[in-house]
């Protein structure tokens, strides 16, 4: 069933690029169709899901010294983000219709789309490392064009330095991919944890500082980040939304995919935890300090995200099931509300214009339904009950206080100080853009068209029944992680 | 139906490919003469794409036949020589590389070539030029690979220069004839010692008493062999004669030359030097590591300046015989199936990448008639197919997924690693990063660049035989890519039983 869905999805590129010179804009209502599609088939195994996982293996390279497997596995640990990506690119396609109505070669923007959804689907569910590298690499190119093409300002530089960094980061990745081939003739993840047991500590650390350091570049983990701020920036709206909103979190993915099995008797010590504790602290509180001091919106989200990709590194680094748990579960939440904001930063772009917050104010009184979805976007990340971005990050803190760290309640400490800071720069954000006066140049802005609305409401609503029902998705993360801690 | 031809003169059916190239080259001259009666000689290259197409379908009707039987050897004896002709997959496999570029050229030429003058001549050179190339494959003693090494350096020299009209091609032609002839002299030599230390040109002979002589003189005549086929594959410090010839030719010829002609000195290097390294394969190894990576650094290093676009993608395929030969440096450093089947791979996803890359390059030259990347800006607007093949083949070279460049640069580096070769990898990753830089430094130009003056102008799609022999060299990068089984099945099981054959 997967190989059909990724056949469909790079087929529907060149389908849609001959019907998109005939559609213009409204060619993204027929890019969303094979996601959707995907998306339901996917709600429809949700029950194999719980029991065992749901596995398709198939033959691809296969002679005499070298095998390579076309293998699939869905489990808890991918279910989540598999259905986050389609549904957030679902969205995101159908509120590129409005958004892209002024721009030219909307064709060719929706068929590089549909490649990188394609990219993103395969790598969150592939199970060998060369085919995971295949699928990887695929969602470079098309987002790289992507901006490239549509974003703003500097594009061309920005998109480059996108590439650049993050090309960087797979040279070590594929390093450490070929080498664990190397040494065990196999590229299958099934045997990775066999692999790391048979490793000296020493190559294990090293490989597991290899690949951090690979997919690190990937989420951005401070001091790693350095491309995020103008990419995600940059980007055309609807790519803000996929690349900060689920693009940067299949790197996190990966390593609880790859890097934990083969590196968990190394990581699961004292030190490690500790380290990598730290790591995601830095890039929680630089990224939030950060975003307070912006005054484009866009460079706020992007800053929001280097500190929000933080907190699920921090889930992860402890180590334990509940903060992996977490992490799992705070990427399919700021898939939703990171979205959520970049569309709201989207309908600012579209409706009005400017994305200076020194020139915005008082628009809650001109665009209300917008104003009150950017409210529940930009609480759920700081945090309030009752949305779901508050279930994960409570899991992600209960997951470090069980941590085997000595410090681990000076570093939960100060990760809570970094939540008041993600409070702090979501309120000056709502306080700034819809409060206050509202200036002469702004004073016609109204709500945009349901196009842009419907998506937009959408997350908000899959947001709030999330933060009341968690276990609806949480149900599936947990049977997952038996299978990588034991 | 073609089988026929070989078995009336007694030959087996694995020569077909061979065959039936010399008959449609014999028939070319006559051809030619009718063709120009009534102005038509263009037409010669629909000809040619003809006997290309036959003897590509032999090959393939043929493949199952060659994989079951492994290797046929023939020796036709003469008192003192013998010349041995072999039919085995590893022949096999360049022969479908090297007909599948001359195919797109021939095609690509019809229109390309039609405003010169002499064209009897160029498609009777070309000809000449595949016809060497495929015959090379077939022979596996130094002296019949001499003389049919000759026939393709010969008509490619005349080639490159063939607007002897103009300045440059006849520079950049002398300047090639003088590197290579050099080299063709070199290696000469170099077979004289051989048999004049093993008693024999015949290929598993020699590999069996080069390895026996002592290590001086083993390292003497590999050396020489080596520095031949070297200047032919144009090897670090050898290459200097590449960047003036492959621009300097006309377009589809530029195409066979950097896509296939230089993988000739890499065909010799896996045929005669890999199995005859015996006591010295350590110190070769490392040797070949060397020079693999300062040809790599080097090229990558001087395409980031050029201009010229032609010139750009000359570097860079010396850049990618520096690949070529990581591959060919773990296999004779320790991984000998593993490292040729990776060198090998990337011989044919090279030559498909930069093959798609010089003919999409011909395809706005025909049209606009310049070369510099800063007149071509925003080309992609005018010329979408040009300019989306261009990307395709640039990408494909960067080793970008889902396109062949990933399958075999990946498989290289592995072999690297395999073979312990650490630094070699890491240089290689490396490598490869720099040249994607400059794919997309050029890409960025072509697809989001203003367009400039004379692309808004002038531009427009080139005549349909050109686009056609884009799309199918594009067709078969996008299905190589998603499906590449068979590409690795033919080259592991290529390199297994070569190597078993030693």
């Amino acid at each position: 069933m997967i190989p059909e869905i990724l056949a469909l999805l790079i087929i529907w590129s060149p389908i849609i690029y001959v019907l998109g010179k005939a559609l213009k804009h409204r060619a993204g209502y027929i890019a969303s169709i094979p996601i959707w599609i995907a998306l339901i088939l996917l709600i429809f195994i949700h029950s194999e899901i719980i029991n065992n996982g749901f596995t398709e293996i198939y033959k691809w390279v296969e002679t005499d010294f070298i095998s390579i497997s076309f293998s699939f596995l869905i489990d808890g640990i991918n279910y989540p983000i598999v259905l986050i990506i389609l549904f957030v690119t679902a969205l995101a396609s159908i509120y590129s219709v409005t958004y892209l109505e002024h721009e030219e070669y909307q064709e060719t923007y929706f068929a590089y789309y549909m490649l990188y959804v394609a990219g993103m689907v395969g790598a969150a569910l592939s199970m060998n490392l060369i085919q995971f590298f295949f699928f990887w690499e695929l969602m470079l190119v098309p987002s790289y064009l992507l901006i490239a093409g549509w974003g703003y300002g500097d594009r061309r530089r920005v998109a480059f330095k996108y590439f650049l960094y993050t090309q960087l980061g797979s040279i070590l990745i594929l390093l450490g991919i070929l080498y664990i081939g190397t040494i065990s003739g196999s590229f299958e993840i099934w045997e990775l944890a066999s692999i790391g047991a048979q490793l000296t500590p020493q190559i294990r650390t090293i490989l597991a500082a290899i690949f951090i350091i690979g997919f690190g570049v990937k989420m951005a983990i401070v001091p790693l980040h350095g491309w995020l701020p103008e990419a995600h920036a940059e980007a055309p709206t609807p790519i803000s939304v996929i690349l900060s909103g689920v693009m940067i979190e299949i790197g996190l993915y990966a390593l609880i995919r790859i890097v934990m099995p083969i590196s968990m008797p190394t990581w699961n010590t004292p030190e490690a935890t500790t380290y990598l504790m730290i790591l995601g602290l830095i890039s929680m509180i630089y990224g939030g300090i950060m975003a307070m001091v912006q005054d484009d919106v866009k460079r706020l989200l992007a800053y929001s995200s280097i500190s929000q990709m933080g907190y699920m590194f921090f889930g992860v680094a402890a180590a334990t099931s509940i903060g992996i748990e977490g992490s799992i579960f705070h990427v399919f939440n700021h898939g939703l509300l990171k979205g959520l904001l970049f569309m709201v930063a989207g309908v600012l772009i579209h409706q009005v214009g400017i994305r200076d917050m020194r020139k915005l104010g008082g628009l809650a009184y001109k665009m209300p339904i917008t104003a009150s979805l950017a409210v529940i976007g930009a609480m759920g990340i700081a945090g309030l009950p009752g949305i779901s971005g508050f279930v994960s990050e409570y899991l992600i803190f209960l997951g470090g206080i069980n941590s085997l760290s000595p410090y681990k309640y000076i570093i939960i400490m100060l990760a809570v100080l970094a939540t008041v800071i993600s409070a702090g720069y979501m309120t000056m954000f709502i306080r700034r853009v819809f409060f206050g006066p509202l200036s002469e140049e702004i004073k016609d802005a109204r709500d945009p068209p349901p196009t842009m609305l419907i998506p937009m409401a959408l997350l908000a609503l899959t947001a709030i029944i999330l933060g009341i029902y968690p276990s609806v998705i949480l149900r599936y993360i947990i049977p997952g992680l038996s299978w990588l801690m034991r | 139906m073609v089988s026929i031809f070989s078995e009336l003169i007694g030959l087996p059916s694995g020569l077909d490919p061979l065959v039936i190239l010399i008959i449609f080259t014999m028939i070319t001259p006559l051809l030619s003469i009718l063709l120009r009666r009534v102005n038509a000689e263009k037409y010669l290259g629909l000809w040619a794409t003809l006997g290309f197409l036959l003897a590509l379908i032999s090959t393939f009707a043929n493949l199952p036949a060659v994989i079951s039987s492994g290797e046929v050897m023939m020796s036709v004896a003469y008192p003192f020589l013998s010349s041995t002709i072999i039919i085995d997959l590893t022949g096999y496999f360049f022969t479908i590389i090297f007909l599948i570029i001359s195919l797109a050229s021939a095609l690509h030429s019809v229109n390309y070539m039609e405003r010169d003058a002499n064209l009897g001549n160029y498609f009777l050179l070309l000809q000449l030029m595949t016809l060497g190339l495929v015959g090379l494959t077939f022979t596996y003693d130094l002296f019949t690979f001499f003389v049919v090494w000759e026939l393709m350096a010969i008509s490619s020299y005349v080639l490159v220069a063939f607007r002897y009209h103009l300045d440059e091609p006849v520079e950049a032609g002398v300047k090639y004839l003088l590197m290579s002839g050099l080299g063709s002299l070199i290696m000469l030599y170099g077979i004289s010692y051989v048999y004049g230390f093993t008693g024999s040109l015949n290929g598993v002979a020699i590999s069996q008493y080069l390895s026996t002589i002592p290590i001086i003189q083993l390292t003497f005549t590999l050396s020489l062999l080596l520095i031949g086929f070297g200047i032919k594959a144009a090897f670090f410090p050898f290459w200097t004669w590449l960047p003036d010839a492959h621009p300097a030719a006309p377009s589809p010829i530029s195409a066979m030359l950097s896509g296939i002609v230089i993988k000739a000195g890499i065909l010799g290097i896996i045929r005669f030097i890999l199995p005859s390294a015996g006591m010295i394969s350590n110190s070769l190894g490392i040797t070949l590591a060397i020079i693999s990576a300062l040809t790599m650094t080097t090229a990558n290093l001087l395409a980031l300046l050029q201009d010229d676009i032609k010139r750009l993608l000359a570097y860079s395929s010396i850049t990618n015989i520096g690949f070529i030969l990581i591959g060919l440096s773990s296999a004779i450093y320790g991984e000998r199936v593993i490292g040729t089947a990776a060198a090998m791979l990337h011989v044919f996803t090279h030559a498909l990448g930069k093959g798609l890359a010089f003919l999409a390059t011909g395809s706005m030259i025909y049209v606009l008639e310049t070369r510099s990347i800063r007149e071509v800006e925003g080309l992609g607007r005018k010329m979408p197919l040009t300019t989306a093949t261009l990307i395709l083949s640039l990408l494909s070279l960067a080793g970008m997924p889902p396109l062949p460049g990933f399958w075999s640069k990946w498989f290289l580096i592995y072999s690297a690693i395999k073979a312990n070769l650490w630094f070699l990898a890491i240089l290689g990753v490396l490598n490869s990063v720099l040249a994607v830089i400059f794919y997309l430094w050029l890409l960025q130009r072509l697809f989001f660049g203003e367009p400039t003056h004379k692309v808004l102008e002038e531009g427009k799609e080139s005549p349909v035989l050109i686009r056609i022999a884009l799309i199918i060299l594009s067709a078969i990068i996008i299905i190589i890519g998603f499906y590449p089984t068979p590409i690795y099945d033919l080259a592991v099981k290529a390199s297994e039983l070569f190597t078993s054959l030693i």
